[in-house]
């Protein structure tokens, strides 16, 4: 507490050196303008490069690189050197201060005050980061854009952000049936259980996120179902990400899913990605909404799925995508 | 005594092996900077804040780790006639996480997380002795009773660990738990220091009469031990050492274990040679190890699984080699 | 100097006494066999004798002080202890079990003086193992363990020296010599109290024997008043014979017939 204020007290100056809070509800002040930032948190790595502060980034976690060419492409025109710049989530704090950052943003969870005091000690400012929520994905992207200059435009983004958000929510408000969703985590047997954003996600799209009532196995964020279970649940909906082991395939050939709605309908699909996955918290969350709601009940949102999604990567990446390339990722 | 000077001489390993690893780091540093920064001479800022701030609170907590692990280990190993235990046995790490993991759920910063561990781990103890002392204080009755209390803990850590948020707090007591001194800063290393000082000078002025434990109760009654009550007393400051280095590493394994048996190897049984000795190892094995651990990678390797890796293979070998020594296992 | 008890009685189990009024004085220079069956006394006794337990009635005397008004350390100066097992956790070498034994004499947080090693010293030569200085315990013959617990109890100084069955589990050559030295430290001053199974060591070695049975004693006297055949049918329950040489036995052999 000392140290913050006297740094509040002696590093004050005119634009920066106001206290910024971030999300683990600590005050931090940047003395000036960052021009090296280093990222350890994968939705807030993607929020600097929304915020057109890529080449500000000097290292990078990335909970995972785009595997699609159409998505790595776009990056490397994005950041010709992202590769470069990628970290390990947990780096030594020397391989951190090796690079010199103006300022980390960390995870709250992950890093939380123990990086920040160790990194106060050789007096580089910690920002930590907690959006696990769509608000919380919202607070990130200002914060950031306040931490490197760039209200304006994080504004902006929040802005298109919740304007996604409200019209899906609107048009799936009053649908019925509401079918009932299954997000698969790691494993076809995970289930994402609890308030977790991939159940946030589920409900705001108009279904029924059936690991919603589960409580969450201690330290994660999914639980395991009996196959018993899944009859009983009778999932109409199965949803599988990209960085889980189990993919569509694997529910319809396993002997255990036949019997369900979804794998007799063929209502099993992958979460899509691009960047990041869609459906780990990031600025990509909001188009994974507007899939989920368009995949569950089409047409609800009066949106058009392929022209959202390349005016969003034009809009918060400045990245050009051609119509006819996106539409063929979804296979359109 | 037959070799004192070198197990005094044991204990003086650590210095060059702090120096060096004071030297060693992801951040390039020159050794005659790294002199600099530590004299007091003409270097950068950044450079001088990461030796001093960094570098030389990290390296000093994992000298005394080091040393608190192995002397503990070493007495209890006497103390409860049992060459398989370390000073884990009476509940102290259960306690500590499970006072590392209240403080996750009250209050986040990390110096009330180390006084919550602390705190836990000795009361840990405290409930075993107490417990032990219902039943008469003898050796087994402690170790059973140690058992009880540490499952227990671990029963309620569980508890807490089900009640924590699972988006915040809950990994956040995961990755204490898991352990390492990554993120060790000076202030933390005062309280550490002053429990270090205190059962390390202890043991090191007590250490021959250590041997007398490791006698059966009635024949060290007969030499005129009070068994009882110095059992209690070497246990408290057992207590304290193990508490307070597992308060600021979480748990690493292994050290207390194995450092003793590789000192006894070199030494010989007796306590007045092998405490200093186990001290000196205990130390500059863990500052190499956490040398290893915050430079072998970009990414920091969890201390607790390098500990891990090495000692099961080393114990295998020096544990053979004990039971060939005393012709078998009884 | 006498260590003298006078009506001990005491009970692991309240109501069923092991020892029942038993008066025995030990005495310097004097070495005294407690002879009995598997359960008659002999070991508690000794215990009791040597501070280790407190008996339930009657009280231990050293020279008309109660034994219990000694601290541990001050007892420990004056009576030794030899146990029957030593079994450290850890190989330690003879000479620093035998150093063991000054622990009355090295005070709290510091290490054995110049002095403590040269009486250390000197107890290792008066039982002849300055050659086994250095061995580790558990390369020792049970023999020499014997006698280096001995040579402990020596190093320990007291006057009188309590050793619960050393000729226990030992060849009769190794049975010899052990008792050989205690009869030689004994005829440089010390008392010794000695249980055994062997009437026939008693026969050998003792100055005067004390035969136990059901937590009482027989008899006590010299050798061959005690160890006679009579009295030992009483105390084991079986019938003996008597080897001599017209001076009393120089045997006793459970009889035959």
């Amino acid at each position: 507490m000392m140290r913050l204020f006297l740094a509040v007290l002696f590093l004050a100056a005119p634009v920066f050196g106001q206290p910024v809070v971030d999300q683990a509800g600590r005050e931090v002040v940047l003395p000036r303008a960052p021009q090296r930032v280093v990222s350890l948190h994968g939705g807030a790595s993607w929020i600097v490069y929304a915020l057109g502060a890529g080449d500000l980034l000097v290292g990078a976690y990335f909970a995972s690189l785009p595997s699609l060419p159409l998505a790595a492409d776009a990056l490397g025109g994005l950041d010709p050197r992202y590769r470069d710049k990628e970290l390990p989530v947990k780096p030594t704090v020397e391989a951190l201060v090796a690079l010199r950052p103006d300022v980390v943003l960390a995870s709250s969870v992950v890093h939380g005050e123990s990086l920040a005091s160790l990194l106060g000690e050789v007096r580089i400012p910690t920002v930590l980061y907690y959006p696990e929520t769509l608000p919380g994905i919202e607070e990130a992207i200002l914060l950031t854009g306040k931490l490197l200059g760039r209200e304006e435009r994080a504004t902006a983004l929040v802005g298109r952000f919740r304007d996604i958000v409200a019209r899906v929510s609107a048009g799936t408000e009053k649908r019925t049936p509401r079918p009932r969703v299954y997000f698969a985590a790691y494993t076809a047997q995970n289930v994402y259980a609890g308030d977790v954003i991939q159940n946030v996600l589920i409900e705001l799209a108009g279904g029924i996120p059936l690991g919603k009532a589960l409580a969450p196995r201690p330290g994660l964020f999914w639980q395991r179902v009996d196959p018993e279970g899944i009859l009983v649940w009778d999932p109409e909906v199965i949803l599988v990400p990209v960085y889980s082991r189990a993919s569509p395939t694997t529910f319809f050939t396993d002997p255990i899913w036949q019997g369900v709605t979804a794998v007799r309908t063929k209502r099993v699909y992958r979460f899509p990605e691009f960047f990041a996955a869609w459906d780990i918290p990031g600025p990509e969350v909001v188009l994974g909404l507007l899939w989920l709601a368009e995949t569950l009940h089409p047409g609800s949102t009066g949106l058009d799925l392929v022209s959202e999604v390349v005016r969003f990567y034009e809009e918060f990446y400045g990245a050009k995508l051609a119509h006819n390339d996106v539409a063929a990722l979804f296979g359109r | 005594m037959r070799r004192p000077t070198f197990a005094w001489g044991v204990l003086l390993l650590p210095l060059p092996v702090v120096f060096l690893a004071l030297m060693v780091g992801r951040y390039p540093i020159s050794p005659g900077e790294v002199w600099a920064a530590l004299t007091g001479g003409e270097v950068a800022e950044v450079v001088r804040a990461l030796v001093l701030r960094i570098r030389l609170p990290r390296v000093g907590a994992a000298a005394l780790v080091g040393a608190n692990l192995a002397v503990a280990g070493a007495v209890y190993q006497g103390v409860f006639r049992n060459p398989l235990v370390e000073g884990r046995l009476l509940g102290v790490s259960s306690g500590a996480g499970l006072g590392a993991a209240l403080a996750f759920l009250l209050y986040r910063q990390p110096v009330v997380v180390q006084a919550f561990a602390f705190t836990g781990g000795i009361a840990g103890v405290a409930l075993t002795s107490l417990l032990g002392w219902a039943f008469g204080a003898g050796v087994l009755v402690l170790v059973i009773a140690g058992v009880l209390v540490d499952s227990f803990l671990s029963a309620v850590l569980g508890i807490v660990k089900y009640a924590a948020d699972p988006l915040g707090t809950l990994p956040a007591i995961t990755y204490w738990l898991l352990g390492g001194l990554s993120g060790v800063r000076a202030p933390d290393l005062l309280p550490l220091g002053i429990a270090s000082a205190i059962g390390l000078s202890f043991f090191l002025l007590f250490r021959w009469r250590v041997n007398l434990l490791t006698l059966a109760d009635q024949e060290a009654e007969a030499l005129g031990v009070r068994v009882r009550v110095t059992r209690f007393l070497v246990v408290g400051m057992g207590t304290l050492l193990v508490a307070s280095a597992v308060s600021v590493s979480g748990i690493v394994s292994w050290v207390g274990l194995l450092v003793p048996h590789a000192a006894r190897a070199v030494v010989g049984p007796d306590y007045a040679r092998l405490l200093p000795a186990a001290a000196g190892v205990g130390a500059a094995l863990v500052v190499v190890l956490d040398t290893v651990a915050r430079t072998a990678l970009t990414a920091e390797i969890p201390l607790g699984v390098l500990t891990g890796l090495l000692g099961a293979p080393l114990f295998l070998v020096l544990f053979l080699r004990f039971l060939r020594e005393r012709g078998g296992w009884r | 100097m006498t260590l003298r008890t006078k009506d001990l009685v005491y009970a692991y189990v309240p109501g069923r006494p092991v020892l029942r009024r038993v008066s025995l004085d030990l005495r310097s220079r004097e070495t005294t066999f407690l002879l009995g069956p598997n359960g008659s006394g002999k070991t508690t006794f000794l215990d009791c004798a040597g501070g280790l337990r407190a008996p339930g009635e009657g009280e231990v005397l050293l020279e008309d002080h109660p034994l219990a008004s000694f601290s541990a350390r001050q007892r420990a100066r004056l009576v030794g202890y030899v146990p029957q097992f030593h079994e450290p956790p850890f190989n330690f070498t003879a000479w620093e079990v035998v150093l063991m034994g000054r622990a009355p004499y090295v005070r709290w947080l510091s290490q054995p003086s110049a002095r403590d090693r040269a009486a250390a010293a000197e107890a290792l030569t008066a039982l002849s193992l300055e050659g086994f200085r250095d061995r580790p315990y558990y390369t020792l013959s049970g023999g020499e363990r014997r006698l280096v617990l001995v040579a402990r109890g020596l190093a320990q100084g007291a006057a009188f020296l309590l050793l619960d069955e050393p000729d226990a589990h030992l060849d009769p050559a190794n049975q010899h010599r052990v008792l050989r030295a205690v009869q030689e430290v004994v005829a440089k001053g010390l008392g010794a109290g000695v249980s055994s199974h062997s009437p026939n060591n008693a026969l050998l070695y003792a100055d005067r024997v004390a035969l136990f049975s059901s937590g009482e004693i027989l008899a006590t006297g010299v050798p061959s008043a005690v160890v006679t055949p009579p009295l030992l049918e009483r105390a084991y329950g079986i019938p003996f014979v008597a080897v001599g040489d017209g001076n009393g036995p120089r045997a006793v052999l459970p009889s035959l017939t």
